[in-house]
């Protein structure tokens, strides 16, 4: 089941690509999805640019399930069906230990899951990447971190691995699903929620004087503060009233200058490692605790 | 003249000293929470044997086979199987067991499973030979779905594997539930030809005595998880008589059944009266409480 998800969600991304390239060139601006200009937005270009926003926000948020998704199938049955279907009365009087036998069967359970996710992580960086030119997507925001890189792979296996520490406890293997999957969503959520605490960020300063409203950052924004002459912060609901929406602050309610924090492009794969690294030590504390009560809870196995 | 035959087989494997019991229980006991299923077990089935493992439902027939596995373990006593403790080495090597309800990897087809098991046994015997021709012995194709199989065929997969650990001790729950009379006929083949040929002890249980009657020459007699009688077969109808008589007959009576002014009673003793059958001869002891003669009918 886990590998038709992915088989499927493969078949979908190419042909995602093939729509979009398609459409593009029928409206003669083919160039749009590989760099993207003012123009892309309006005119002519408006259809291509108004019509695949939906499905490229869905195909992203399936991204994001998907790989857990594949974790929790891949784990949720390893050992609680072996309890369900009575086969660990056959595995535990064979010549093999209990720790062996839970090593080989999660090795061969996991390995193969791995490499489907990251076959089709590198597949969506593909497809998605005229999407990506069109809508301006960084990497390093939330939907597209969580779909790129190596994290695919850690989500992957940190759902494995809370299915397997739950299949070694609960005796279900549908348990063991609904148990895996609200851990997984706390765990997802503090994660996402502390991503971007992990690094300091960049920040853009811009004289009051020349800031237009827009700043030209290779990054994800994170907060946006108004200073005084002094260095002073002033405060967003004081700017709002007072300068209202003229377009401009200078010299407006005092600010001089504006600053845009920011999560730099260039922090993707160090956030990528980090966020990993968390997940690999959690992971590797729930394989371990699952191999162990499996020791405990198995009956038999060669010593 | 079979076991005779089989005792010459007795320590054909390995060198040295061999123990002479295959299986050795001694003052086992095993809880569930409040209740006992089993209490004070002491037999011992010697090597080269086919041994019955008989009792009613509820006897403790599957717990004494999943001790002896190390699938299980005693709360008391001593257990030892092929010379070793299964609490502490687990599946004794040397020993194979079939489960009553032949767990299996039902979506894997019979050449994946017997290829399972081959890994599984990696680290200790296995004869893929002989497990491969005992399945196409009994006619089952091997890319056949273990879970599509019939309950015989499912039974002697089962039956292959274990065997094809090339075991010096089979241990088999309840191997012919749910078997047609072709079938049980078939398995009990398959497994007598192993005992036969290689001198392999064999522990089968089952509730049903009629099943193994034939096949068996030593018998564990299990109720109420106590062992009730355990020994040859032979000798064990030789040590009783069924008399029939208008009054109640002197000696060690087993149990007895009134039948208007007539007495019919199992007793252990040589002399008067007909050899019991097997049947008769477990049903005494099933239902003797203290050797007295009841009212046809009325609770012994």
């Amino acid at each position: 089941m886990a590998f038709g998800l992915l088989a499927v969600t493969g078949v979908a991304l190419a042909v995602a690509r093939a729509v979009i390239e398609g459409r593009a060139a029928a409206l003669g601006v083919g160039v749009c999805l590989t760099e993207a200009t003012q123009q892309c937005f309006t005119g002519p270009v408006q259809p291509l640019y108004a019509g695949f926003r939906e499905t490229f926000t869905m195909m992203r948020a399936w991204l994001v399930v998907a790989a857990p998704l594949v974790g929790v199938i891949v784990g949720a049955g390893l050992l609680a069906r072996e309890v369900e279907q009575r086969t660990v009365l056959f595995v535990g009087t064979q010549a093999i230990s209990r720790v062996g036998w839970w090593a080989r069967t999660v090795a061969m359970a996991l390995v193969p899951a791995v490499v489907g996710v990251l076959a089709v992580t590198l597949l969506a960086g593909w497809a998605l990447e005229p999407y990506a030119v069109l809508y301006r997507q960084e990497r390093i925001g939330t939907l597209d971190f969580d779909i790129s890189g190596i994290w695919p792979v850690a989500a992957t296996v940190l759902a494995f691995a809370l299915a397997a520490a739950f299949g070694a406890v609960l005796r279900s293997s549908l348990a063991v699903v609904v148990a895996t999957v609200g851990v997984w969503v706390v765990l997802y959520a503090s994660l996402s929620e502390t991503r971007y605490d992990l690094l300091p960020d960049a920040v853009d300063v811009v004289p009051a004087a020349s800031y237009t409203g827009f700043f030209d950052i290779d990054g994800l924004p994170q907060d946006l503060v108004y200073r005084g002459a002094g260095g002073e912060v002033v405060d967003l609901g004081v700017v709002a009233r007072t300068c209202g929406s003229s377009g401009t602050t200078d010299l407006c309610a005092g600010v001089t200058q504006v600053e845009l924090y920011y999560q730099p492009s260039s922090l993707f794969w160090p956030l990528q490692a980090l966020q990993s690294a968390v997940v690999a030590v959690l992971a590797s504390g729930l394989l371990a605790f699952s191999a162990l009560r499996w020791r405990r809870v198995m009956p038999g196995g060669a010593r | 003249m079979r076991w005779s035959l089989m005792r010459g087989r007795v320590g054909s494997r390995g060198v040295g000293p061999v123990p002479e019991g295959a299986v050795r229980f001694d003052g086992v006991g095993k809880r569930f929470g409040g209740r006992s299923a089993l209490r004070d077990c002491t037999f011992e089935v010697p090597r080269g044997r086919v041994a019955a493992l008989v009792g009613p439902n509820g006897a403790g027939k599957t717990t004494l086979l999943m001790v002896a596995t190390g699938l299980l373990r005693a709360d008391e006593g001593r257990v030892e199987v092929l010379g070793a403790d299964p609490a502490r080495v687990g599946m004794p090597p040397g020993a194979s067991f079939v489960a009553q309800d032949k767990p299996l990897y039902g979506t894997f087809r019979v050449r994946e499973m017997l290829r399972a098991a081959a890994a599984l046994n990696a680290r200790g015997r296995w004869d893929a030979a002989r497990a491969a021709g005992l399945v196409e012995a009994a006619g089952i194709g091997f890319d056949e779905r273990v879970g599509a199989l019939s309950p015989g065929g499912r039974a002697r997969v089962a039956l292959a594997i274990a065997l094809g650990r090339d075991p010096e001790l089979l241990l088999l729950d309840e191997p012919l539930a749910e078997l047609d009379p072709l079938a049980r006929r078939q398995v009990m083949g398959a497994v007598l030809a192993a005992s036969a040929e290689s001198g392999t002890t064999v522990v089968l249980s089952s509730h049903v005595i009629a099943d193994v009657e034939d096949a068996c020459d030593h018998l564990v007699l299990l109720g109420g998880g106590r062992v009730r009688l355990d020994g040859a077969v032979e000798d064990l109808l030789a040590q009783h008589r069924v008399i029939t008589g208008a009054t109640e007959p002197d000696g060690a009576v087993v149990h007895g059944s009134r039948f208007g002014r007539q007495v019919e009673a199992l007793v252990r003793g040589t002399g008067d009266g007909e050899p019991p059958t097997l049947d008769d001869l477990v049903m005494g002891y099933l239902q003797a409480e203290d050797g007295r003669v009841a009212a046809a009918g009325a609770p012994s």
